[in-house]
């Protein structure tokens, strides 16, 4: 089956300065896949060039199996988009800015504005004028906008921001819904890991223009790489004896160290640190979750 | 002809509006002001319809087509990039050249309504007025007058809608306006002015003879000229433009 969305080599430069680098994403029908990064890592100007805001400097973007920048404009309408602060007439209602929407892509069955509106919880602002939305609100308005044209992909550049934790929750059930029960195609930046776990199949972590990971969480929820806590009387000795041994470790306070190591490591950390008459008063296992997969990529 | 009705739309729910108002108004009431102050004076022979009707005429292609009509012109477009709204039609999609075009044609429509909304408002306040001289057969006359006159100011509009494209900010292009209007009123006194694009429509509306050594095609050729390269600039700025 071909992918809904696909870039290969995906590279933007602005003169000498690579903005994007050779970035690869592949997203099936219906996956949710979350671009997580810091703010700067590339994720705005990745999404921008995804929806031909920006020409890439190289590479290709595949909609479908077709290419983007020959069939823009096959392509464009079945793509529902939320930019980062999305930008509206203010002096217009909600339902103006829709119905002007409506106007231009055609779609002309009054209920679809009414319809979306219901799905995303805007129905009793339906007549409020924008400038008196509160951010929120108006982002909101954004998604409602996105799928006023039944789109067959999402592409949502920061969504939640604004948002408080009820409505963001309630924006991922119907992101969630959208993808398992429409199989929309979803793709959403945030700078915040724990605003797209817990909907995203798969995350893709950018850090200066590079996707420096990306992890499947349907096949698996955290890596089989785990973290071993020590706790050890004698640090200087253990330092010593693990570079030697050419061990990463990090040195967390006191008398603890913590090494990144497989489960079937441990009898040979332990054997290690007898020979060398180290005593080990304490040993625990914690997983190496999302959170830490992401601190360590961005402090890397 | 739904994106030209959105184009209304967004003109009648925004404050525009009213600077639309003032601009059909403007040339009529304000010259009516300076009829009365004149026909106040016996010293002086009554201004006649046909006189009043050709002054509003001269302040909208000298004054209000430099200033008032450019300034709406480039609000339309420049309201599009100051609340980022260009970016989500691109995205929806309009296409970047429909974009320009619908807003180009829009502008158009609006610089030929007003104008011929002010010629309305002239003839009702001389028929009301009762001003000497009037008579429907001059304003059937009059009427082709406007109406050519309002499509040969319409590359000013041109030219301010490419100068927004570029800077994507109203400033800039405003003040580029104003050292033109200021140019135009400098270049009065030189042949160049019968083909300086700006005052260009003042010559073939009023000066119909030879201007020096230019005739009248040159310049409609200027006007047309500056119309087309506008159009092509801003045409070719808005598809290469990164948002």
């Amino acid at each position: 089956m071909g992918y809904t969305l696909e870039t290969k080599n995906l590279t933007k430069k602005y003169g000498q300065k690579t903005i994007i680098n050779a970035v690869d994403i592949r997203i099936s029908p219906g996956e949710i896949f979350a671009l997580v990064g810091l703010n700067g890592a590339g994720k705005t100007t990745t999404i921008k060039m995804l929806l031909g805001l920006i020409n890439p400097s190289y590479g290709l973007i595949k909609y479908m199996d077709m290419n983007f920048l020959t069939s823009k404009q096959e392509i464009l309408p079945r793509i529902g988009s939320v930019l980062e602060n999305p930008g509206f007439y203010d002096h217009m209602t909600v339902h103006q800015n829709l119905k002007m929407i409506q106007n231009v892509v055609g779609i002309h069955e009054h209920h679809n504005i009414d319809e979306v509106l219901s799905i995303i919880g805007m129905d009793a602002f339906k007549y409020e004028k924008v400038k008196n939305l509160t951010k929120a609100h108006r982002q909101k308005l954004a998604l409602s906008r996105a799928l006023l044209n039944s789109p067959d992909i999402l592409i949502l550049d920061e969504p939640m921001n604004g948002f408080d934790p009820i409505s963001a929750k309630e924006i991922r059930t119907v992101l969630r819904r959208l993808s398992k029960e429409k199989q929309v195609t979803i793709l959403i930046s945030s700078h915040v890991l724990a605003e797209v776990e817990k909907i995203a199949d798969t995350i893709g972590f950018m850090k200066n223009g590079k996707m420096v990971k990306i992890i499947d969480l349907k096949s698996r929820r955290v890596t089989n790489v785990d973290r071993l806590y020590l706790t050890i009387d004698d640090v200087t000795m253990a330092k010593k004896v693990l570079e030697e041994n050419d061990i990463k470790y990090k040195y967390r306070h006191s008398n603890q160290i913590v090494l990144k190591i497989n489960n079937e490591a441990v009898d040979d950390i332990l054997k290690l640190m007898m020979d060398n008459e180290i005593n080990v008063d304490e040993m625990f296992f914690k997983p190496y979750g999302l959170e830490e997969i992401f601190l360590d990529l961005m402090e890397k | 002809m739904s994106k030209i009705y959105n184009e209304y739309l967004k003109l009648k729910y925004s404050k525009l509006k009213y600077f639309v108002y003032i601009g059909v108004a403007l040339a009529p009431v304000s010259l009516l002001l300076l009829v009365v102050i004149i026909n106040s004076d016996n010293s002086h022979n009554n201004v006649t319809y046909l006189e009043y009707m050709s002054l509003i005429l001269k302040f909208i292609i000298s004054v209000l087509s430099l200033t008032l009509y450019n300034w709406l012109a480039g609000e339309l477009v420049a309201v599009e990039f100051r609340l980022d709204t260009f970016k989500s039609q691109v995205t929806i999609p309009v296409s970047r050249g429909s974009f320009l075009f619908t807003k180009l044609s829009f502008i158009s429509i609006l610089v030929v309504m007003m104008t011929l909304t002010s010629f309305i408002l002239g003839v009702v306040i001389a028929l009301v007025l009762n001003f000497s001289g009037f008579s429907f057969e001059i304003t059937l006359k009059l009427l082709p007058v406007y109406l050519k006159s309002s499509f040969l100011v319409l590359p000013f509009t041109y030219f301010t809608v490419m100068l927004i494209v570029w800077f994507r900010t109203s400033l800039a292009p405003m003040i580029v306006n104003l050292m033109i209007f200021a140019l135009t009123i400098v270049v009065r006194n030189f042949n160049l002015y019968a083909i300086f694009p700006w005052s260009a429509p003042y010559r073939i509306i009023f000066i119909s003879s030879d201007y020096g050594n230019f005739t009248l095609g040159n310049s409609y050729f200027a006007i047309f000229i500056l119309g087309i390269i506008s159009m092509y600039l801003a045409n070719n700025r808005i598809n290469k433009m990164e948002i």
